[in-house]
């Protein structure tokens, strides 16, 4: 790991009356995948949209690749490859017209330009149609040209906003290992919003969760599921009855019962020690216990958790 | 700025163009309307020899120029001059007006303006690459129009006057001088606008008024109300240009980003 290369202080941005992003920091090293996580409308676009120099924070400070995204914002965008969360193409132009477009943009030479699209169309699939009016393209090809384009001028940095989504598993795969590939081998930075946990566990070497515009868990997957689980039993029953909800309640170590249809979670003070007693009261009082399981033990509980 | 990459944005839009009817066959059928259709109204009369029931055929000083022609036939030559620098400094703008208004608000409509703002390109490269997008062949087709316009009205008035009538002096200055200026303030501003709106409907709509003042010069030159002479075209360049000056000025402080983007959340 090197110098950060994406940098942001106290981040803020609203639209009107709201608060998109409400003060947020973080900091990416050179050649780690950095992942976003969050539900809709929790701010993480608007973050990739100020780190990619397209929108002006309110307040606080990001510099990314080293420029500071206020005052040197061509800079900064000469440098990202970003893929928006809805990327569009030029319908009426084929593919390769696209990408010599984006290619002369980004100020490729023309002797490297058709040989770097041409590799990067063969590699996305795409070789073929290259000819072919983007119009007559599937969703699919269409977010495999998008990936294409932003990888075109070989970015240090590339912020992905959704980048398998509406491609196929066996594309997302590829994609994921070309990500990882440039990680480790080239050293590019990569930070990458998505609501796959999945998906950021396999990818990314930390990641951010926010809410409503904060930030509100950082770390590795481990880090997260360590830092922000709590011990607990989930109870599979046949019926939830009042009775067993009322005398697990009573235990000294349960700290709070909650029901979701059929099971029944119990906040305890420590997992082993204790889930042997929930479960014995649970059938004290009448209950059909079919299933026992730790809650809240994995990164899609704590995710759940932070994001509620 | 950097000219190749403004080079690069009127490429993409032109290949754009080239594949939209819509834009296309305005660039066809307005040049023949203006450049062979209506010259062709005023001067089947002088080739036929049909009188004409205007009082007045012509102002005054344009009668003394060509004291012995008949009604009919000062009043086609007044008709062809009077069309020719309002022909100059309109065509153009109709031309552009459908690609000046999809400018942007096309990129807005169908999606594209996030991934091109993300690019290195500056606000001047973006800019200046959309207004001589649109500027450049509707300019070229000005031209070559007008070169049509004044072989039809020459060889329909050179046996009447024993010489060509044009292009002259003034003409020219207009076509090389004071039509650029002029598109370019008025595409200019169409782009300007249709980076405001969201779709390119409401820019085709605001852009009308840019016609405006072109509308008023046809009437006024038909009319006889001005006639636009090789001093009222050096004056009218000088205005444009201070004008265009202005605008380009004004343009810098209009694109703005952070409202671009802003605009389609």
């Amino acid at each position: 790991m090197g110098p950060s290369l994406i940098e942001a202080i106290d981040l803020k941005k609203s639209f009107g009356e709201t608060k998109a992003v409400a003060g947020i920091g973080f900091r990416v090293e050179e050649g780690e995948v950095f992942g976003l996580l969050g539900p809709n409308g929790a701010g993480k676009t608007t973050t990739v949209r100020m780190l990619a120099g397209l929108l002006s924070p309110d307040s606080g400070r990001a510099r990314v690749a080293g420029y500071d995204v206020v005052e040197e914002p061509v800079e900064v965008r000469q440098r990202i490859g970003l893929l928006p969360e809805s990327p569009a193409h030029y319908l009426r132009l084929t593919a390769l017209d696209n990408m010599r477009f984006f290619a002369g943009a980004y100020g490729l030479e023309a002797h490297e330009r058709e040989e770097r699209i041409l590799e990067l169309l063969e590699f996305f699939g795409l070789a073929d149609v290259a000819e072919k009016n983007v119009a007559e393209f599937s969703g699919g090809m269409r977010q495999r040209l998008a990936l294409a384009r932003a990888l075109l001028h070989s970015p240090r940095i590339l912020l992905l906003d959704q980048p398998t989504s509406g491609i196929d598993p066996r594309a997302a795969l590829e994609f994921r290992e070309l990500v990882l590939r440039l990680a480790r081998e080239e050293e590019v930075t990569a930070l990458i919003c998505t609501h796959n946990l999945d998906e950021a566990q396999r990818l990314c070497d930390r990641m951010g969760v926010m809410n409503r515009g904060e930030v509100v868990g950082m770390g590795t997957a481990e880090e997260l599921t360590k830092k922000f689980t709590r011990a607990g039993v989930r109870l599979r029953l046949r019926r939830v009855g009042e009775e067993v909800v009322e005398a697990i309640s009573q235990l000294p170590f349960t700290k709070e019962v909650s029901v979701e249809g059929r099971f029944l979670l119990v906040e305890v003070q420590n997992y082993e020690e204790n889930a042997p007693e929930v479960v014995r009261t649970a059938m004290e009082a009448g209950g059909e216990v079919l299933e026992v399981a730790e809650a809240w033990s994995s990164l899609w509980d704590v995710y759940l958790e932070l994001v509620r | 700025m950097r000219w190749e990459r403004v080079r690069i944005v009127i490429g993409k839009d032109w290949k754009g163009y080239r594949q939209s009817k819509e834009l296309i066959v305005p660039m066809i059928v307005l040049p023949i309307m203006f450049a062979v259709f209506l010259p062709s109204i005023f001067l089947v009369p002088l080739t036929l020899g049909l009188p004409i029931v205007e009082e007045e055929p012509a102002p005054p000083w344009f009668l003394e120029t060509f004291p012995n022609l008949t009604e009919t036939e000062v009043f086609a030559l007044f008709v062809a001059k009077a069309m020719s620098v309002p022909f100059l400094l309109f065509l153009p703008i109709i031309l552009s007006m459908a690609m000046a208004s999809d400018s942007f608000a096309g990129e807005k409509e169908r999606g594209t303006i996030e991934q091109l703002l993300a690019t290195p390109l500056t606000d001047e490269e973006l800019f200046f690459g959309k207004v001589l997008a649109c500027m450049l062949p509707s300019f070229a087709v000005t031209l070559l129009s007008f070169g049509v316009f004044s072989t039809i009205v020459d060889v329909a008035t050179y046996r009447t006057i024993g010489r060509l009538l044009l292009p002259d002096a003034a003409t020219i200055g207009a076509a090389l001088i004071t039509s650029p200026l002029f598109s370019l303030l008025s595409i200019g501003t169409m782009v300007l606008v249709s980076l405001r709106v969201r779709r390119v409907r409401d820019a085709q709509q605001l852009g009308g008024l840019v016609m405006l003042p072109g509308i008023a010069i046809v009437l006024a030159s038909i009319t006889g109300i001005v006639v636009l002479s090789g001093k009222m075209i050096l004056a009218v360049s000088i205005v444009l240009f201070f004008v265009d000056s202005l605008l380009i000025k004004a343009s810098s402080k209009c694109f703005n980003r952070d409202r671009l983007i802003t605009s389609l959340i």
